[in-house]
């Protein structure tokens, strides 16, 4: 007869945790804490001097312009990348009950996330080739007397490095909600419709309700892909890139590299922290949200 | 009628999105000389008809090539073989990444859904933001962690970090809650400990996220650049990835070729496992069955 006690169960499982555990805190968290100590000594390691480097750090203009751009990168892209996944999932679910063939669908939604194996270096060349001083671009609006200039060091440079990562990026959230959709049930859409909901009413309270859990995981590798989206901006604007452009990620690559790890470090941590928050506090509004479902469905 | 516009709606999303990709491929069967006289700034011979500004060539991108011409493949694979030897170092960065994660996150996975400890769910939460911090937070403790362990010249820097990525373990669990806990209690009454329980039930349900996060690691480890850019510095120990952004300023009309290269293997990778992709990538968005 097994030993069923739980103080055994949890050492087998702690017995599974353990390869994963042990190489996230070797390469991840040990070494995260200990960068920690850099930012509250004197270079690196050597006396104590508080906050002093985050005072400094913070009130800096280049990070101050570095956070408030990758702010608004995230305020852009994410209701972005929400509703227009959301457009064309509905197409999808849609396509599905109208009786397209399942092939076509797979098809479709296989077409839409392509675009993450395209590699970043041949992503820059198409887009530069639209949007460059000799660009596709400025040859069609020299006709209209424009001078022809170099698209990303304009002011519509945001948006356009919004639309790279839209383009690059839409497939994965399409096929979350896709998913999410499919598993709410039809007879909440058919009870609403009875009970004589309009179109935008079952929206509201019957598709974003229970999607909501979806919601969550889309928002969170929405962050995730609009931290990645630093290489594509990067290769086509190099280290110092327009003021509306320059993300956090550029003035930590930028410490990296003048290994200025101090500064580094700081902002590290306060990106950290600031994503920490906010994910909890998501995470705690998610559970109320998810809470309210359940009661919902008892009654 | 509402068929067809849906039809159309959707075909033109794909189309939109499908539209670089097509532009990349039937460039790279165009030969040096025409790429040249496309995209280039200068004015040449060949494009003097074109239209110009201030002594500036503007682009004159097509999806058809004048000349059908195998002339880039042919120089890659064959005149230039370094390129392949690039394509087996980014698989000999790639590969080992895939296979260590699948191998340490499944458990793990495990673990976390059904181990009873106060701290758990903490220590998932820190899983989770460390998924979502880009790469420059975790290159420099990546750095720091290779210098002390000797390794900051070698794949393995790169590699080691990569195994132990929080990602799959978040994938993979997301689906083992879909698993409802009865499942376990019937299978314990029969005897069943953890480990069996894990081969015999759990892994096979959760092979299409399993499979889905090997996909999307490969393919993420396919891309990396930053971190070989940090680790690597000799030229001919480079990925592919890197030399794909370099390509611009050496070899300017190879850069649709390579890329198609390039991408043939992720792609390969993506249709073989479409369907299993589509479903995990699915089950990551689902909180409970």
């Amino acid at each position: 007869m097994k030993v069923t006690n739980k103080a055994y169960h949890n050492r087998i499982l702690w017995l599974f945790l353990l390869p994963s555990l042990s190489g996230f805190l070797m390469f991840y968290l040990i070494p995260f804490l200990l960068s920690f100590v850099s930012t509250v000594t004197d270079q690196s390691f050597g006396r104590w001097i508080g906050f002093a480097a985050y005072a400094e750090t913070l009130s800096g203009s280049s990070f101050r312009l570095a956070f408030q751009n990758t702010l608004v990168f995230l305020c852009l892209c994410i209701p972005l990348t929400l509703t227009i996944s959301l457009a064309v999932a509905r197409g999808l679910t849609k396509a599905q009950c109208l009786g397209f063939s399942s092939r076509f669908i797979d098809v479709t939604a296989l077409i839409f996330l392509m675009p993450l194996v395209v590699p970043s270096g041949s992503v820059v060349y198409v887009w530069e080739t639209i949007f460059s001083s000799n660009g596709l671009l400025s040859k069609h609006l020299l006709s209209f007397g424009v001078q022809p200039r170099s698209w990303f060091q304009t002011g519509i440079a945001l948006p356009l490095v919004t639309l790279m990562f839209l383009w690059k990026n839409i497939g994965y959230s399409i096929i979350l909600n896709w998913t999410g959709l499919n598993l709410i049930p039809r007879s909440y859409y058919e009870t609403a419709m009875l009970e004589g909901a309009s179109r935008w009413q079952m929206l509201r309270h019957v598709t974003l309700v229970y999607l909501a859990p979806t919601t969550f995981v889309v928002v969170l590798m929405t962050v995730v892909h609009s931290f990645k989206s630093f290489r594509e901006i990067f290769l086509l604007l190099g280290a110092y890139p327009p003021p509306t452009v320059y993300m956090l990620q550029h003035y930590m690559s930028n410490q990296f590299l003048a290994m200025d790890l101090q500064k580094l470090s700081v902002s590290s941590w306060v990106l950290t922290l600031l994503t920490g928050l906010g994910i909890w506090i998501y995470m705690r509004l998610q559970a109320r949200v998810s809470e309210n479902i359940k009661e919902r469905e008892k009654a | 009628m509402r068929k067809l516009l849906l039809r159309l709606c959707l075909i033109l999303c794909a189309g939109l999105v499908l539209l670089p990709m097509i532009f990349i491929l039937s460039n790279s069967l165009m030969s040096e000389a025409e790429i040249l006289s496309r995209y280039s700034a200068r004015i040449l011979p060949t494009n003097a008809f074109d239209l110009f500004y201030e002594g500036r060539h503007f682009v004159e991108p097509a999806f058809l090539p004048d000349v059908l011409s195998l002339d880039q493949y042919a120089r890659m694979m064959f005149r230039q073989p370094i390129f392949l030897h690039l394509y087996f170092n980014s698989m000999a960065l790639a590969l080992p990444i895939v296979l260590g994660s699948c191998l340490v996150a499944p458990p793990a996975a495990y673990a976390f859904e059904s181990m009873k400890w106060r701290y758990k769910e903490g220590l998932f939460f820190i899983y989770i933001v460390v998924m979502l911090m880009p790469l420059q937070v975790a290159l420099v403790p990546n750095f720091l962690v290779a210098n002390w362990l000797h390794i900051n010249r070698s794949y393995l820097a790169i590699i080691l970090p990569g195994i132990f990525s929080p990602f799959p373990v978040f994938l993979i669990r997301q689906q083992i809650r879909s698993i409802p806990k009865e499942c376990w209690e019937a299978a314990h009454l029969d005897g069943a400990a953890h480990r069996q329980y894990f081969g015999y039930i759990i892994l096979p349900l959760t092979a299409p996220s399993i499979a889905a996060s090997a996909i999307l690691m490969m393919a993420d480890a396919w891309n990396i650049v930053d971190q070989a850019v940090v680790f690597i510095k000799e030229s001919w120990r480079e990925p592919l990835s890197v030399y794909v952004s370099r390509v611009i300023s050496d070899n300017p009309s190879m850069i649709f070729t390579l890329s198609v290269f390039y991408v043939i293997l992720p792609l390969l990778v993506f249709l073989i496992g479409q369907q299993t992709l589509v479903q995990g990538v699915a089950i990551s968005g689902l909180k409970e069955g």
